[in-house]
């Protein structure tokens, strides 16, 4: 009886939960439901993630390239702890995705990421829950016996600022990055951090 | 056949076939050990902060991998308890491989022969020499077990059997002929993973100078722009 009360508290306790992490990231509403296109090229976009411990959401934007006017794609308490969705998108034209999870222990995780679809393929949006935080991946699944990262998927840097939590992001950038072929970094590392060992002839001339 | 020709033709056979295995190990390893190196680095305060290896591939030079430079104020050359100081040259974090030089007129070790990585075969055995856990001169042997290639079939990593551990990083995979094949560069640590090391191509050195120089005018022309929008 017991157990059977726990369950049925146990997501309305989620979606308050979730309601109020939405509000702390659009003070005023939820944001509006992702509509699909409804003419023109599109692509075929699929959430999905492992069962997560905590609420999520997963947004596109209106604007990709300064992420502003957020909408829902899906989010957990639709699907019972898992983002589970399918919809389409625009081809052709950049969009953005915004992973917002909240781990047990109010411990935040959030990626923002920028991709462009290509028309009549078929995308695997995939969130998963680690350790340490979340990740997100995006695959090509037109052939689904040959997954292939998407090659023009972009990180977006999340700077959420005092008064929102939403992204922010620097647009100016968004349109050379997509339209770069993708590198893997297999040190996992920024210039940056070889910048003491540089010699100073390496920075051009002023 | 007279017993006599026989013996000849054996021993030509024996003689033939020990060409084609290569080298034994100790022979290798008395070969090659001189070119690979311990690479120790240091924080801000010189404080001792990470080590790896790197392997001498031209007179002065080194290559090594860059993670084992990560967060580094400067870095030395050590072996056998002498030190040289190292400075970095070249970068090409996509591919973390990393130049790296000594200055100092002392120092003598020599360069590797280099092999042809787009040659190699599924099977061949080949040895790693590196520092793994500065454990300094640890050699391992193995087999390529995989060569990794990307979608338009070039070669991506060397995956092989011989056994690498943290600190083996920018170590040295010789073929038998002690030739340099790749970089010892990663592990697979996931459960349940059973020796499985990835290498990195030794051909990438040929492109490592035009890719450094992308790389680090893309990096100082970004933070030129981000310098201007600040202002």
């Amino acid at each position: 009886m017991t157990r059977k009360i726990l369950q049925f508290l146990f997501w309305p306790t989620c979606a308050a939960a979730a309601i109020i992490l939405a509000s702390c990231a659009a003070p005023s509403q939820l944001p509006p439901a992702y509509v699909a296109p409804s003419s023109g090229a599109v692509a075929k976009l699929q959430v999905r993630s492992q069962k997560l411990a905590g609420p999520a959401i997963f947004y596109s934007f209106d604007d990709p390239r300064a992420c502003s006017g957020g909408r829902i794609i899906t989010d957990t308490w639709a699907s019972k702890g898992v983002l589970k969705g399918s919809t389409a998108l625009r081809a052709g034209e950049p969009i953005t995705l915004w992973l917002s999870y909240l781990a047990p222990g109010e411990r935040s995780c959030n990626i923002v990421r920028t991709f462009r679809p290509n028309a009549d393929k078929n995308y695997l949006a995939y969130a998963l829950a680690t350790d340490s935080g979340c990740s997100l991946s995006i695959q090509d699944i037109t052939d689904p016996a040959n997954p292939k990262s998407e090659q023009t998927y972009v990180p977006r840097t999340y700077l959420p600022t005092a008064a929102s939590q939403l992204p922010h992001c620097v647009a100016a950038d968004v349109d050379t990055l997509l339209a770069k072929p993708h590198r893997s970094n297999l040190s996992g590392m920024k210039i940056e951090e070889l910048l003491p060992l540089l010699p100073p002839d390496s920075a051009p001339a002023k | 056949m007279s017993l006599h020709k026989l013996c000849l033709l054996c021993g030509l056979i024996i003689c033939v076939s020990g060409t084609a295995s290569g080298m034994e190990p100790d022979k290798l390893f008395k070969m090659v050990s001189p070119s690979v190196w311990l690479v120790r680095t240091f924080d801000h305060d010189g404080l001792p902060l990470n080590s790896g290896s790197a392997v001498v591939v031209r007179a002065h030079q080194l290559i090594t991998n860059c993670h084992v430079l990560g967060e580094a104020s400067s870095f030395a050359l050590v072996k056998d308890h002498v030190s040289f100081k190292g400075r970095l040259e070249q970068v090409d974090l996509e591919r973390d491989l990393c130049l790296i030089a000594v200055a100092d007129e002392h120092f003598k070790a020599p360069p590797v022969n280099l092999a042809d990585s787009d040659q190699l075969a599924v099977g061949q055995h080949v040895i790693a020499l590196g520092n793994p856990r500065a454990l300094e001169m640890t050699l391992s042997d193995g087999l390529i077990s995989r060569l990794q290639r990307s979608d338009d079939e070039q070669l991506e990593a060397i995956q092989t059997s011989a056994p690498f551990s943290p600190g083996s990083s920018g170590g040295g995979l010789f073929d038998m002929d002690g030739k340099l094949i790749g970089i010892t560069q990663r592990i697979d640590v996931l459960a349940g993973s059973q020796n499985l090391n990835f290498a990195l191509p030794i051909n990438w050195l040929k492109e490592l100078p035009e890719r450094s120089k992308a790389q680090l005018d893309e990096y100082y022309a970004a933070r030129k722009a981000r310098e201007s929008t600040a202002k």
